[in-house]
């Protein structure tokens, strides 16, 4: 039977809360929307990600292109998210704007 | 975490595969050759491997700002090479054959020191592992492929 | 931050396993290169575990702990983050005489089963993105 030995790996100090370290790492806070929360802080706070998840998407392309990253899975997944977000974003904004001019409309 | 170092890795597999098989072959279609222009009978040759770090693999550089456990699975990357092609060192083996043309003065003939059934082993061995890395290669391919399906 | 989270922790999960099959990967190709190197020792990672506790189904948000020690804390996201798969190395051959340890019928095995885990898992992945983008785009349509 072959022996089998784990082979060491220096372990980084503990980082404490540094557990978002990975960019791409979806926020660890709960998803509830809580009572006191308004809609244009839902709004914000989604422009603000789709935002970083943009620049994370740019930053892998030019990695890629540069021969910095090979890492096309990662990419790929940066490249998506941040459309996804995009798109989710782009709806909510309709959305809104339709809301808003029903709103309008009832005014009349 | 790149598909491709590990096609570097495999490619430098399939370099030192293919010398080593050029090697047995030739020791192979020499196994009875009784004289050299060198002088002397052929002597048969070996290859030996070693391991070579990924920076020397290739031109490009590592930089390493992801964490300790990358490095660590870096450092554990290798490919191979041929360090050194040895020559037989023993003495050749006499034969009794006076009416060879190589034969000396007291009707002796020198051979190589190479046994057929132990260089086709070696032989299919090395062709064993060339395909395995042929295998490795395409696995990498069909994996870098299929992550470009992603966001389709 | 809080706010709407459009990727699950199963998506996560799924990239992760992703980037670990690569390792793997470029770690078996490195045995099979060294498979007639002496003294070259055969090594794998092992990450499979890691995922399983991740995603462990009683792993909620915020645990309710009776000691401290009981359960390893962090929500499935810091898990799957800041865990690191073990490196081991298989030290004693099973039949050698220059002690390099690898089998290339393993590592060929190994191969295979990785590289089309790998395939199925980008595959799933690519679906569950484009489940998404239909949510977000289409999907809300009355």
């Amino acid at each position: 039977m072959a022996r089998i030995d784990l082979i060491p790996v220096p372990q980084p100090p503990v980082a404490g809360s540094a557990s978002l370290s990975l960019p791409g790492a979806p926020s660890a806070a709960p998803g509830a929307l809580r009572g006191s929360e308004s809609f244009g802080d839902m709004l914000s706070n989604l422009l603000s990600t789709t935002n970083d998840l943009q620049i994370r998407a740019s930053e892998q392309s030019q990695a890629l292109l540069s021969g910095e990253s090979k890492n096309i899975h990662e990419t790929m997944i940066a490249l998506e998210k941040a459309n996804v977000s995009f798109r989710f974003l782009n709806q909510v904004r309709n959305k809104a704007l339709e809301a808003y001019r029903e709103v309008q409309r009832m005014q009349m | 975490m790149d598909l491709f170092q590990a096609m570097q890795i495999s490619a430098s597999g399939l370099t030192a595969q293919r010398i080593r098989m050029n090697i047995l072959a030739s020791n192979l279609a020499n196994a009875n050759t009784t004289k050299t222009p060198e002088g002397g009978p052929f002597r048969r040759k070996d290859v030996y491997f070693q391991t070579i770090g990924l920076s020397e693999l290739s031109a490009r550089s590592y930089p390493r700002e992801a964490g300790r456990f990358e490095d660590e699975l870096d450092r554990q990357l290798q490919g191979v090479q041929v360090s050194q092609v040895v020559r037989d060192a023993r003495a050749p083996r006499l034969v009794y054959d006076p009416n060879h043309p190589d034969a000396n003065k007291d009707g002796y003939i020198a051979l190589p020191n190479i046994t057929v059934i132990s260089e086709m082993v070696s032989m299919m061995n090395s062709q064993r592992s060339f395909e395995a890395g042929v295998t490795a290669i395409n696995a990498g391919k069909s994996m870098v492929n299929k992550a470009l399906t992603i966001g389709r | 931050m809080s706010g709407p989270r459009l990727f699950s922790d199963t998506m996560y999960a799924f990239e992760r396993s992703l980037d670990f099959r690569s390792m793997r990967h470029n770690i078996v190709t490195t045995n099979i290169a060294n498979a007639d190197t002496p003294g070259f020792k055969s090594k794998d990672i092992r990450f499979e575990s890691l995922l399983q506790r991740a995603l462990d189904k009683d792993r909620g948000i915020a645990l309710a702990r009776t000691h401290v020690n009981h359960i390893e804390g962090g929500s499935r996201v810091d898990i799957l983050t800041t865990a690191e798969p073990d490196i081991v190395k298989t030290e004693s051959p099973i039949a050698s005489f220059d002690g390099n340890t690898v089998s290339v019928d393993t590592e060929m095995h190994k191969l295979t089963e990785n590289s089309l885990l790998y395939q199925s898992e980008t595959d799933v992945l690519a679906r569950l993105f484009s489940g998404l983008r239909y949510a977000v785009t289409e999907g809300g349509s009355i």
